[in-house]
């Protein structure tokens, strides 16, 4: 019994310990940069796993460095351990019983009220359609068009692809690719959404901080499914704007498709 | 390793009918009669197709080229005279050369078998890990410096991940300590099979080359997970990762039968269901996983091959690219575990030895087993999370958190085994908890992975590149090191020094923690899978993971030369160095060419340490085994 109580002593404190120093690393961001509303969801999830996965990950190593340190043998000795057993049910019952808890909670909290989250997100985009972009992935390209505007494959000033979005706003995306999968990912919205030939599919991001590439490198759009020579290279620099700014981009796009036309 | 079993052959073999010396030595008979063959066909196909550019190779005729060669090779490394000339009712005329050169020809010895897949294995680890340094290499700085282009990395990335899933991390311990000790732990002399055995190993290093020779048709830039449509675009060295990975899957298939026979049929009396090794648990159950699951990628990888070279477009743009990902994963979940459960056997062996003490719950270990091969086929599509609508996903992320929980059984076998024992700190045991810790790591990074919203954030970065390394490296490597610490003194009869085995295992341990669990957080910080060049912010982080990896690297060259050391010139050892219970250790080290002087018969089972009492408490045989013919119980004593 004693042992018992010692290891358990020992792994109370270091998950203490471990859960204290958690709180700031999570207060640090392990996200690195989350600057929407889906990513917040994401973030939550990964902060609520991280605290219940330590005591876990605590109690193994615990245990292990526990019986490294006071059951290793004498070095003359080689005599087999004097307690053999080879069952233990309360033990046995409550690691089964403490591990089916721990996953079926995980799947309901936070995997299916995590996606429940992003489904409430998606519905109220649909509901009130703030922005459409039309998103075409192909080798080794991002284009950008919004209908609702009539804007086709907008590009900045340097003529490169580039996608400029209202902060603030749930903005659809329509994803196509017109030859193989690709991965739509901007790492700072904390999505990302296979592109595959022959389907179309949607995601929602809504980015909350007026941000942009060359302020910020995670606020970029990356392909994350390998597709050929130019993988590393397919990505495409993300502006989000106050609305008033946003608007003003929009006219002068407008303007300059009609004057490029 | 020229035993006293050479001394044995000269002289036995002669009295069988005509004796074919091949002209040349196996190997290069092989290569002979596989190149001819390739030559013969590629040559036959181009003259059909005449192509109009003139060329004297393409896909199709490289690819009914590889099928000669890959015969060709078989027949001339002792497939003609022990194959073929038997089927047309001639007898089996093979000499099995003698001394090292065993191992350069067909045998059907399966500690032949054994050591020729444990030295293949770790040469084309060594191989892969190359690769793996020269593209971290690359990775020091943002911008391309080590690979002249793009696809060259790519190319790499694709043969590093090839060969250690295909020909490593599910050769290594099913077929190097599989084949070696299966029979050894059973009380068997042999395989069921040992011609099957032969031929199932000599696929590997065709599987292995095939690979490698990818670059000259251009390389693959497709990863080892080929996805689709880009395999059809991707260079024509595309075609070699078919033909490769189908070559070796048609190696694990032969050896699972093998496996699977020899488990059934071949026990020694008294060696019961309940009383059969943790170890060869795990590898039947490995192989009934093989047994399913190989002949489904095999398909899907021959369907991919017909998609370049008809082309039939299964998988194109007129077809379903997304069941490639499907199919391929229906195979690649079930594989982890093709990985992972011979890890769990040697933990569970290498424990109760070193912590002196009976295995604890050995029961829930077998449920473990079980429960996780049949459930193992359930979880595939949690690879494809970003492909799917949410409502798909939960089934699945159902699935992957149920499936931890028969993975934790490992554990509480574990643990309750080293609770109140007696610990002997050897090598094998050291590697053994450091595999404890990694894969506790690779596990619960495993729940967010699982976990829908989380996935969608950190999916296809590194930090899945983080958590598969943990689970294949920190796990299975570091067992399969372990094993090796364990084993070799049996294999080789030459013990390893432990000092060295030491600083080496924590050599490992760091360099492997540092490596990969800084890429958690390249990960979370934006860094994609599988790129050559990366944002300039990433620099840093990618700098330290290099050097991280290249202490790795020196860790594990550092470790082979201490096997090698061993193997040359290591002390001699005795039958039962580590005082162990299982079979393996009853017979000399290194085994003598019938494993056992007679078949032992086994009265109790292998994990009674101390006072721990004799009858295992799984499965206590229904009838009494009579030992007939009534012989001495050399087998396991109290």
């Amino acid at each position: 019994m004693r042992h018992i109580w010692i290891f358990g002593a020992i792994w109370v404190v270091l998950t203490a310990i471990a859960e204290w120093a958690l709180s700031s690393y999570i207060a640090s961001d392990p996200f690195y940069s989350v600057e929407g509303v889906q990513a917040h969801i994401a973030l939550d999830a990964f902060d609520f796993l991280l605290r219940l996965v330590v005591p876990v990950g605590t109690f193994v190593t615990v245990f292990i460095l526990y019986s490294i340190l006071r059951f290793r043998a004498d070095r003359s000795s080689q005599q087999d351990s004097p307690h053999q057993f080879r069952y233990n049910p309360a033990f046995t019952w409550s690691w089964v019983g403490v591990s089916i808890a721990l996953n079926l909670l995980f799947v309901i909290h936070p995997g299916i009220t995590g996606l429940q989250q992003l489904w409430a997100s998606a519905a109220h985009a649909q509901a009130s359609s703030e922005v459409d972009v039309e998103v075409s992935a192909s080798q080794w390209e991002w284009q950008f068009s919004y209908p609702q505007y009539g804007l086709e494959d907008v590009v900045n000033q340097d003529g490169q692809d580039e996608l400029v979005l209202p902060e603030g706003k749930t903005v659809k995306f329509t994803l196509e690719s017109e030859d193989v999968v690709h991965g739509f990912w901007i790492p700072a919205l904390g999505q990302k959404k296979d592109v595959i030939p022959g389907m179309t599919r949607t995601i929602y991001f809504t980015p909350t901080v007026a941000d942009d590439t060359s302020h910020n490198p995670m606020m970029r759009v990356q392909c994350t499914v390998i597709c050929g020579a130019g993988h590393p290279y397919m990505e495409a620099d993300v502006r989000v704007l106050p609305q008033a700014q946003f608007d003003a981009w929009v006219q002068q796009q407008k303007k300059l498709s009609a004057s490029g036309s | 390793m020229a035993t006293e079993m050479g001394a044995q052959h000269t002289g036995e073999k002669e009295e069988s009918a005509p004796q074919h010396r091949p002209s040349l030595p196996p190997v290069l008979r092989g290569m002979v009669w596989g190149g001819i063959a390739f030559a013969l066909l590629n040559f036959f196909v181009i003259a059909i197709q005449r192509p109009e550019y003139g060329a004297l190779v393409s896909e199709v005729s490289v690819s009914v080229g590889m099928g000669g060669a890959l015969i060709g090779w078989l027949l001339g490394i002792g497939g003609y005279e022990t194959w073929l000339l038997p089927w047309f009712g001639r007898p089996a005329a093979w000499r099995e050369p003698e001394g090292w050169q065993r191992y350069f020809s067909f045998s059907t010895d399966h500690k032949v078998i054994g050591i020729q897949y444990l030295i293949t294995a770790t040469g084309t680890f060594l191989v892969a890990g190359m690769v793996a340094m020269a593209m971290r290499y690359n990775l020091m700085t943002p911008s391309l410096n080590l690979f002249p282009t793009s696809v060259a990395y790519e190319s790499a990335v694709s043969i590093h991940g090839t060969l250690m899933l295909f020909a490593v991390s599910v050769v290594a311990i099913v077929g190097g300590f599989g084949n070696y000790f299966v029979p050894l732990m059973i009380g068997a002399k042999d395989m069921v099979f040992p011609r099957l055995n032969g031929i199932s190993y000599w696929l590997i290093p065709f599987g292995v080359l095939t690979i490698l020779l990818s670059p000259l048709l251009g390389g693959f830039v497709t990863g080892w997970t080929g996805y689709e449509p880009l395999a059809a675009r991707s260079p024509s060295g595309q075609i070699f990762y078919y033909i490769g990975v189908f070559t070796l899957g048609l190696s694990s298939l032969l050896t699972a039968v093998n496996v699977i026979a020899t488990t059934v049929f071949l026990r020694a009396p008294g060696v019961t269901w309940g009383r059969l090794p943790m170890f060869v648990w795990a590898m039947l159950v490995t192989s009934l996983l093989n047994l399913y699951w190989v002949p489904s990628i095999g398909t899907t990888f021959i369907l991919g091959l017909l998609d370049r070279l008809v082309p039939t477009d299964f998988f194109g743009q007129g077809g379903l690219p997304l069941a490639w990902q499907s199919l391929f994963w229906l195979f690649g979940h079930p594989e982890v575990y093709i990985i992972m459960l011979p890890a769990w056997g040697i933990w569970l062996e290498v424990l109760p030895v070193f912590a002196r003490k009976t295995l604890f719950a050995q029961r829930w270990a077998l449920i473990g087993f079980i429960v996780i091969m049949l459930m193992s086929n359930l979880v595939w599509a949690h690879h494809m999370f970003t492909d799917m609508g949410n409502a798909e996903m939960i089934p699945f992320m159902l699935f992957t958190e149920l499936i931890s929980i028969p993975t934790g059984f490992m554990y509480l076998v574990a643990l309750g085994t080293m609770w109140r024992s007696r610990i002997r700190l050897t090598t094998p045991m050291i590697l053994v908890l450091m595999s404890l810790f990694n894969f506790l790591i690779g596990g619960l990074s495993g729940v967010f992975l699982a976990d829908g919203p989380v996935n969608l954030a950190v999916h296809d970065s590194y930090f899945v590149v983080a958590h598969f390394h943990y689970t294949i490296i920190g796990g299975m490597v570091f067992a399969w090191l372990a094993g090796m610490y364990y084993w070799l003194p049996k294999i080789t009869g030459h013990a390893i020094n432990e000092v060295w085995g030491k600083i080496n295992a924590v050599a490992i341990f760091i360099g492997f923690n540092a490596t990969f669990g800084q890429m958690f957080l390249a990960g979370m910080h934006g860094m994609n899978r599988r790129i050559a060049l990366y944002p300039a912010y990433l620099a840093h982080q990618n700098l330290w993971i290099s050097i991280s990896a290249f202490v790795l690297g020196a860790a594990f060259a550092s470790t082979m030369v201490n096997f090698g050391i061993a193997w040359v010139r290591g002390r001699q050892v005795g039958a039962n160095p580590w005082d162990a219970k299982t079979l393996e250790w009853k017979t000399a080290s290194p085994p003598p060419k019938e494993n056992f002087e007679e078949i032992p018969v086994v009265t109790e089972g292998f994990y009674g340490y101390g006072n721990a009492g004799a009858e295992p408490e799984i499965f206590v045989p229904r009838v009494a085994v009579a030992a007939d013919p009534p012989a001495p119980p050399t087998g396991v004593s109290g």
